[in-house]
């Protein structure tokens, strides 16, 4: 049956490379709506980059489902591409093209008019000074956040960001988070592969595990991490005393009353699991194995 | 037709970027200069035609597959193969900026060493031949090296026997007989020998080989680049 509110629907999806034993994706199914942010989290190996080349349209020869805005993958054409923006986990540029020149190869890829200003997004991600300078002087950071404005150059519907906020510090994986979620509210569909449970939790609406071509769990950050840590607080005093407490009825608890009155609080902190702990008890293996 | 046009455009940019352009005049022109000093020696016509079939080949074979180890190297190619930018358009524009450099350099050489009395056209359809032809076999033997150093190296055999086999027979050094024609640059050779020396030749099988050979060799570098390159 076709989710009208689904934007990619992947059923079975299996995919061997030819000279491989065995398949590297072994029947994946997902869905992502339109206009949500999904996470893909795996190890290195477990099928992600495949999963991702299968939706890029490159690996055609693939059994099972992928469906996009309603349509077989198979059936579309060249006008795919301008359907998708790809942000890729490491800088890809003409190094001897300045950045603007860079933005201008890829827009006249393009049909006419579906395009944003070359200077407004040099300026959202603090690049405006260097958009002339050749791509070759800039740093890595510098040239990541050229690989995310490229990618929504054209204005596409799906967004892919393959390890978006890798290489850069920590004010612009901010803004770069930031510059995804605003992007949401617009309406767009954001993939997003990545090994940083906190850049995970934080931007994507729900999130799959993967492990050796398999989904092993999809479901909302805040439900994993709820349905996999303790429902309890654990209470610092400054005596250097600490307890956990049920948060079930914690305000009729006479434990939890007296314990708060034995001396000063230090810290007061629930018990939720943390994604990445989630994805080991989940899947016994470690995000970055 | 704009955005073919505008893709060749930018091909030209991006050579010229990585001084390809550049490179391929300084050449030719030193060429030149020592065709343009020895012209009052004798009849240059047979060193001008190896000249112009080693110069506009090297250009097209060497330098298409340098243009895509460097994408390869740095990650562009894929991000190229998920925009709306054909495989074909990429290839043939390409193809065709490095011909017609391939065009310009040997018209140079040919201009030097006789000014304007020869047959233009046909010197300029034969040597473009020999550039198209030659980036076609570039393309077709880049998937079976994975750097340019490997690619070199490959290529001696392959070069060879494209390139040096027609050229030693147009030289004398032996004959081919019949089996000349099983070789793509053939047709370029036969044109571009009428053009500077007037020798009768078929120029229907000349222009008729050219097609024939680009349309075979592209067939076979498309589909080569689309197994080994796009899909990995």
């Amino acid at each position: 049956m076709i989710n009208l509110k689904s934007m990619i629907q992947v059923k079975n999806l299996v995919f061997q490379y030819p000279k491989n034993d065995g398949p590297t994706l072994k029947g994946l199914s997902f869905e992502i709506d339109k206009g949500e942010i999904f996470g893909f989290l795996g190890p290195s190996g477990a099928g992600k980059s495949t999963a991702q080349k299968v939706l890029y349209k490159i690996y055609y020869d693939y059994q099972g489902s992928v469906r996009v805005d309603g349509k077989s993958l198979h059936d579309w054409d060249k006008h795919y591409f301008e359907k998708i923006g790809v942000g890729f986990e490491l800088p890809n540029h003409y190094l001897k093209l300045t950045g603007r020149e860079n933005l201008d190869l890829f827009a006249t890829f393009y049909p006419n008019g579906k395009k944003r200003n070359v200077d407004a997004l040099f300026e959202m991600v603090d690049l405006e000074s260097d958009i002339d300078k050749a791509v070759e002087t800039y740093s890595k950071g510098m040239k990541m956040r050229l690989n995310f404005i490229r990618a929504i150059q054209h204005d596409p519907d799906i967004l892919f960001f393959d390890e978006p906020t890798t290489g850069l510090d920590p004010v612009n994986a901010h803004k770069i988070k930031q510059h995804i979620l605003n992007l949401k509210a617009k309406g767009k569909t954001i993939f997003v592969t990545t090994h940083s449970m906190e850049t995970a939790d934080q931007i994507c609406d729900r999130v799959s595990f993967i492990v050796d071509g398999e989904l092993v769990v999809t479901d909302t950050p805040k439900n994993l991490k709820s349905k996999h840590g303790k429902k309890a607080v654990k209470i610092e005093l400054a005596n250097e005393q600490s307890k956990e407490f049920p948060l079930k009825s914690l305000g009729e608890n006479a434990d939890f009353l007296s314990f708060i009155k034995q001396g000063e609080v230090r810290r007061i902190h629930t018990l939720e699991a943390s994604l990445e702990e989630v994805f080991i008890q989940v899947t016994g293996k470690s995000l970055k194995s | 037709m704009t955005t073919f046009l505008t893709q060749l455009k930018w091909q030209f940019i991006l050579l010229q970027k990585n001084n390809i352009i550049s490179i391929s005049f300084a050449v030719t022109f030193i060429y030149g200069i020592i065709l343009f000093f020895l012209r009052d020696v004798g009849s240059l016509d047979k060193l001008l035609v190896a000249l112009v079939l080693l110069d506009p080949s090297v250009i097209g074979y060497f330098f298409i597959a340098l243009a895509i180890y460097i994408e390869i190297k740095h990650g562009i190619l894929e991000a190229l193969f998920v925009s709306s930018l054909s495989i074909h358009q990429l290839l043939i524009t390409r193809i065709l900026s490095l011909s017609i450099i391939g065009t310009l350099c040997s018209l140079l050489m040919a201009f030097s060493v006789k000014g304007i009395d020869f047959h233009i056209l046909e010197y300029s359809i034969g040597s473009f031949g020999v550039s198209l032809l030659s980036a076609l076999l570039g393309l077709i033997m880049l998937p079976f090296a994975k750097e340019f150093l490997k690619f070199a190296l490959i290529s001696i055999p392959s070069f060879l026997l494209f390139i040096n086999i027609p050229l030693a027979a147009y030289l004398n050094i032996f004959d081919l007989g019949p089996l000349r024609y099983i070789f793509p640059v053939q047709g370029s050779v036969d044109l571009i020998d009428y053009a500077v020396s007037d020798t009768v030749i078929h120029h229907g099988y000349a222009y008729g080989s050219i097609v024939f050979f680009t349309l075979v060799l592209y067939y076979v570098a498309y589909q080569l680049f689309q197994k080994k390159i796009v899909q990995q």
